[in-house]
């Protein structure tokens, strides 16, 4: 009680925009998430000053999550960027860029602020409907018929996170090795509601990225017990295991509430064993190969089950029990009792059990029997933290393939589609805009002076890409972004010095003109290019992008529209 | 009482903190109003434009502001508006007040000593001040009745039986304006006009009304993560976990609701398992999950297909449930499962013994249950047949980070509370609602609905009793004292002795928010028969003499052993609100109604306008001095709330223009024309009023705060007093 004492009165600032310490810790966060991104991005290395762990990554949410933001704007910013990447795991740096260039641009504008959101949010509605139609010219459908557009979402997604660490070739076996995973969860025969299997990932440290492989089924690690011997028992054709997810350790449990008297001499748990044993009985007889276990098993019952050729498995942990019941032909259930028989359809069915080598280790690998939508993918890369990082991106680039399901189209990644929508509005907005849909109190040139902010705002984010003191430019047919040499020679044609853009979609024989990115260049109606048969595009996930996009202007407003900040110091 | 300090309170103090409030808010007011970000002391960020949000998170020192806030809170939880205007008003007044008294004592200047003309402005205060308070009831509502009536429109169609959609959407369209973002009121408006008549309220309009404002917390699902326009609207309900079994399932099947652990358990609390042998134990384990084999089965057999669980079920039970092909649902928060129950018209089973002897009246009818993903959780989505008049649907507020999805959100519950005050008529001579002619039918009617709920407890429990010597285990009759069926009895007794204790709270528990609704007490004429048959307070009115009839007491007791007894009061209660609300759409309506139920006035200061041109006009009538300076105070300050509105770079043109415009619209044809086509509540508006009154009242008639160390160990804290 002692150490109570009355709250403090809560600290409140008014326009909190309008302090310049505040516009610097904005402009250092941008700063920090501009370098980071895209392929050539550099890396940060995160640790804190007591010693620990080190992280080094270029990822938005382990940046987000290690940087400790002291102000609220600056909070406020990351939580909706962290809530964003939970759910579509891409994209993140994007949104945060966009965000802060649309803050810091709208801040420089002398219009007033309610002004600058109106046309931010009517331009926001007019990206999503561009994007969302039929004839947008910076989509494409994915082909679901071919693996190419697939395998490019997961490129894109894999090679640019730089603190991977991988070579163009490890990129490329790594990507494949994610699409393949990825179709082996589709399952084959689809109808009515589909349900997706999963992709396990395992991981070993310090071997080269190539070494990574897909196994069919699951990987579990070796029982202590078990030797490649004990597997010459098995039934090649199928088979039969039971999973338990009680534990079979013999321990008295459930004894509720009340207390428990013993009278002497008596030995309860030799009383559970004896179920145990007698189960074991049981599952021996009923011709079992595998016993699964998601806890302990009594060393007992262990010795008992090997002696009768039964491989057992134990602590297999809770997230291998779905995919593992998922992956056996008729869904072996998880059994949660030993004390009365178990009805034979809780079996499950494998086709085989093998021993592989994996990296340094020794594993054993499930191999369902039939079609399966379960699949291992074996990572490995050279220390830990590279490591670490290959897994998150691998997780993400299999996230964003799903997504794609539901929305099977990609956006031109490497910065062509923010040029290319930033052409689209300068085009749609030269031509003048209906003064109602913006309401009284807004001019036509303030309306113009924010969307060119607004612009700018998403050109910042394809110059972002750009770490070497490279000059982005942009045609003026397509719109897409083209990085050329910086400071070259002002009499070399355009022509003779890019080569591909941004995405790779376009190459420079197609008789474009280009002008600097951000430069006063005529406003012209950006085209969908024509279809060719570039093979390495360089394509980013549509759901996540639209999605980012509109959580990056939505936050800016909300910062904008702040009034106050109202601090708790207690 | 040791005093630290005394410190004496004028009007200028009073004004000071009402305009440091007033130039926060007035930032966040009107259209073009801004948000405050807000951090909590754990890092959490709160985004809002609610005004009652912003002035509790300032967390106060001075009592007088803490009073105020107090003022507001009270103020916005009857209307869920306001907050922002009743600062601005507040303030308003007390200038006005102010200056009045200046211009007083400046004119009568007998005492030239500082404290004396102190004491004489304080005296001036105060009598303007009691004036004010009788301001409404002697001006304000006759103001209101007969001039303000004739500018009123209704929100209804057809004589007040149907809403129209147009003008309700735009009611909440103003209301979301002030309250969020502006890009996003419209959509937010639109949701909420569909949310309400999908729910079929506008046939029962105010149970309707009642229900989604009293449970909005079961009828929302708040989405982190994405933008707002991913909200939607749900048939059905969503609970908030995700399924610990799924099984799909085909076409209309039955729903359960348990809340207990359905396996038995080993050994109760207070008893002492004995054992004897090692087969005995063996024979027990074996008994329990042949038990729960055989519960889960007979469920099966009952065609349920869903579990719906308040507490953690065994693995065994989630295995057998599983191999049965029953989805469960765990740990479901107590009181959105009373909004399945209530929705439903079933009651949660306590006693899984009984399972093998289920009722229908346990039974649910669900139409579909599936597992349905909300921004980055998944939850579990049911669909069933409505047994009630409320269309059960479930909203899903969206929002970018967790602090706007909080905005929505109340936001969203603040309309429902504001659309409920808008369409409840205000009376005459009386601050609040209308007290329900038919309350004492509605406490019968909820009398009823508990002894039925207490009935089927009894029932139950006969059934548990028959079904022990059924299934007596094999282990049982070695172990004595250990049986189940012995340690259920040994529990009974144990909870006896607690029973009339747990009765008696229950019983208040019940008959508080009939209190609330003015009946006369149970021994009414029409309703006495009843209470003594209802069994609800079976001490009061039931003697206990009879044997058998004891041990059902005895019974039900245990089964209102705590878990069940939330549930099932939670489930009276919500009964007990709707009856209430029930009682009121059957209630005619009285003579003398002062504000017609939905009656609506153009936004953009409109009330404000006439309310000033009429009060100038009263004014100007020959009336008392005291009552004329009133009514000039209290026309100028509400003049300010339209001020904040069209306040615009911090000129005043745009007010003056559109003031001028009013004032000649009224002179030259009577009427109002060319406003907004949005709408705002006109008795939200007269509460505002009332309420700032009263704080006022209560604010003025302060003259000391005492500073007093009672109580509070270790900082001050303050109690105003008024000394004289």
């Amino acid at each position: 009680m002692s150490r109570l004492s009355n709250k403090k009165t809560s600290l409140c600032t008014a326009e909190p925009l309008s302090d310049d310490k505040v516009c610097q810790k904005l402009a250092v966060f941008r700063q920090i998430f501009t370098s980071c991104f895209g392929p050539t991005g550099r890396l940060k290395q995160i640790h804190n000053n007591v010693g620990g762990h080190v992280q080094t990554t270029s990822t938005s949410a382990v940046l987000l999550k290690g940087v400790f933001t002291s102000h609220p704007v600056l909070k406020l910013l990351t939580a909706s960027v962290l809530n964003h990447i939970s759910c579509f795991s891409d994209c993140g740096l994007f949104a945060a860029i966009l965000s802060c260039a649309l803050i810091e641009n709208a801040q420089r504008l002398n219009i007033e602020t309610g002004i600058t959101l109106k046309v931010y949010r009517h331009l926001l509605c007019l990206c999503k409907d561009y994007l969302n139609q039929e004839e947008c010219g910076c989509r494409v459908r994915i082909d679901f018929g071919n693996s190419q557009s697939l395998l490019s979402l997961a490129r894109s997604v894999i090679a640019s996170k730089p603190a991977c660490m991988l070579t163009y070739k490890e990129v490329q076996h790594v990507s494949s090795l994610v699409v393949q995973a990825f179709l082996q969860t589709v399952p084959c025969e689809a109808e009515g509601s589909v349900c997706l299997g999963k992709v396990v990932f395992v991981s070993v440290e310090g071997h080269r990225a190539m070494d990574s492989a897909l196994f069919p089924g699951l990987l579990v690690e070796m029982p202590e017990m078990l030797s490649a011997s004990d597997l010459k028992w098995l039934d090649h054709r199928a088979i039969t295991l039971a999973l338990f997810n009680t534990s079979l350790s013999g321990d008295l449990s459930e004894t509720g509430d009340g207390t428990l008297e013993v009278s002497c001499g008596l030995s309860p748990e030799a009383a559970v064993l004896e179920l145990l044993l007698r189960m074991g009985k049981q599952i021996i007889s009923d011709g079992v190969a595998l016993l699964a276990c998601q806890k302990v098993v009594h060393p007992v019952l262990k010795q008992y089950l090997k002696e009768h050729h039964v491989i057992v498995i134990e602590r297999l942990g809770i997230s291998l029990m779905e995919p593992l019941s998922q992956m056996t032909e008729i869904g072996a259930l998880p059994i949660a009792s030993f004390q009365s028989p178990v009805p034979s359809k809780c079996y499950g069915q494998l086709s085989n059990i093998l021993v592989k080598s994996f990296g340094s280790r020794q594993m054993l690998n499930l191999i369902p029997a039939g079609d399966s939508t379960v699949c291992s993918l074996g990572l490995c890369n050279r220390n830990e933290t590279t490591l670490n990082e290959l897994k998150l991106t691998c997780q993400n680039a299999e996230h964003v393939l799903r997504l794609s399901l539901k929305s099977p189209f990609a956006l031109f990644g490497g910065g062509c589609t923010e040029t290319h929508l930033a052409a689209y509005i300068r085009n749609k907005c030269s031509s003048g805009v209906d003064g109602t849909l913006l309401g009284p109190g807004c001019s036509p040139t303030q309306f113009q002076m924010a969307a060119d902010s607004f612009c700018r705002a998403l050109e910042s984010v394809g110059r972002s890409l750009e770490h070497d003191g490279g000059e982005s430019l942009v045609d003026l047919r397509c719109g897409h972004r083209w990085s050329g040499p910086g400071g070259a020679a002002p009499d070399v044609p355009w022509k003779d010095v890019v080569s591909l853009c941004g995405c790779g979609r376009l190459d420079r024989h197609e008789g474009l003109q280009w002008v600097i990115l951000g430069g006063k260049g005529p406003s012209f109606s950006p085209t969908l290019p024509a279809e060719s048969c570039a093979q390495h595009l360089v394509l980013d996930s549509f759901p996540a992008k639209l999605n980012a996009l509109q959580v990056a202007v939505e936050t800016a407003n909300l910062i904008l529209d702040l009034k106050y900040v109202i601090q708790d110091v207690n | 009482v040791k005093m630290k300090s005394a410190q004496s309170l004028d009007i200028g103090t009073l004004v000071q903190i009402a305009e440091t409030l007033e130039s926060i808010v007035s930032r966040c007011f009107g259209p073009n109003g801004g948000l405050v970000l807000f951090t909590k002391a754990t890092g959490e960020v709160l985004l809002t434009r609610d005004g009652k949000k912003i002035l509790h998170s300032l967390l106060l020192d001075h009592p007088v502001a803490r009073v105020l806030v107090d003022c507001v809170s009270v103020h916005c939880s009857m209307t869920g508006d306001g907050a922002k205007s009743f600062i601005l008003l507040l303030s308003a007044l007390l200038r006005g007040l102010q200056a009045s008294v200046e211009k007083g004592t400046g004119r009568q200047t007998t005492c030239h000593n500082s404290s004396g003309r102190g004491k004489q402005a304080s005296q001036e205060v105060r009598q303007v001040a009691n004036c004010l308070l009788t301001f409404q009831t002697q001006v304000l509502d006759g103001i209101i009745k007969q001039h303000l009536s004739q500018h009123v429109t209704s929100l209804f169609s057809n004589n007040g039986q149907t809403m129209s959609k147009d003008k309700m959407n735009l009611l909440m369209e103003a209301y979301f304006c002030g309250k969020t973002g502006n890009g996003d009121c419209r959509f937010l408006s639109q949701m909420a006009c569909d949310y309400f008549f999908k729910c079929n309220c506008e046939q029962e309009r105010d149970s309707g009304l009642n229900l989604i404002c009293s449970q909005f917390l079961e009828l929302h699902t708040a989405v982190t993560g994405l933008p707002v326009h991913c909200s939607r609207i749900l048939e059905g309900l969503v609970l908030h976990r995700d399924f610990t079994v799924y099984c799909p399932a085909d076409g209309h099947f039955k729903a359960l609701v348990v809340t207990e652990p359905v396996q038995p358990s080993f050994s109760a609390t207070g008893t002492t398992l004995y054992l004897r042998s090692e087969s005995q134990l063996q024979s027990c384990y074996s008994w329990i999950s042949n038990r729960v084999e055989e519960v889960i089965t007979s469920l099966q057999q009952n065609q349920v297909k869903l579990i719906l669980s308040s507490v953690k079920q065994s693995d065994l039970v989630i295995y057998h449930a599983k191999l049965r092909g029953i989805s469960v649902l765990e740990c479901v928060e107590g009181e959105e499962l009373s909004v399945f129950c209530h929705f439903n018209g079933v009651l949660p089973l306590a006693a899984c013994w009984d399972i093998p002897h289920i009722r229908q009246e346990h039974l649910a009818d669900v139409t579909f249950c599936k597992p349905v993903l909300l921004g980055s959780r998944r939850y579990a989505h049911v669909g069933f047949q409505n047994k009630t008049d409320f269309n059960s649907h479930c909203l899903v507020l969206c929002g970018p980070v967790l602090g706007l999805t909080e905005q929505y959100v109340s936001a969203f519950q603040g309309a429902f509370r504001m659309l409920q005050q808008t369409c409840e008529p205000v009376g005459l001579w009386n601050s609040h609602r209308l007290h329900s002619k038919h309350s004492v039918r509605s406490a019968h009617k909820t009398s009823c609905s508990l002894k039925s709920s207490l009935k089927s407890g009894n029932d139950t429990a006969a059934d548990r009793s028959s079904d022990c010597h059924d299934d007596q285990c094999p282990a049982i009759e070695e172990l004595h004292c250990s049986s189940a069926s012995v340690d259920d009895e040994k529990r009974m007794e144990g909870t006896v002795k607690r029973e009339p204790r747990k009765l008696q709270s229950k019983r208040y528990d019940c008959s508080g928010p009939l209190n609330g609704t003015n009946i006369s007490g149970h021994g009414s004429d029409e309703n006495s028969q009843d209470s003594t048959e209802s069994g609800s307070c079976p001490q009061q009115s039931r003697p206990t003499s009879d044997a058998s009839n004891e041990l059902t007491v005895q019974r039900k007791s245990v089964l209102f052993s705590d878990p069940v007894n939330n549930v099932l009061e939670k489930c009276c209660r919500i009964t007990v609100g709707n009856f209430e609300a029930m009682g009121q759409v059957f209630n005619q309506k009285p003579p003398e109604t002062l504000i017609e139920a939905g009656s609506i006035l153009p936004v953009g200061g409109v009330f404000e306008f006439l309310l000033h041109h009429y009060l100038k006009l009263y004014s100007k009538q020959d009336v008392e001095s005291d009552t004329k300076t009133a009514c000039n105070i209290i026309a100028d300050a509400v003049l300010n709330i339209p001020r904040s509105v069209y306040k615009e770079k911090g000129t005043n043109r745009q007010f003056l223009e559109v003031h001028t415009k009013f004032a000649r619209d009224i002179k030259i044809k009577g009427q109002i024309c060319g406003w907004l086509d949005f709408n705002e509540s006109v008795s939200c508006k007269y509460q505002l009023l009332v309420s700032v009154l009263q704080c006022l009242h209560t604010l003025v008639s302060l003259d000391f705060l005492v500073h007093s160390s009672r109580r509070t160990r270790t900082g001050v804290e303050c109690e105003s007093e008024d000394s004289d």
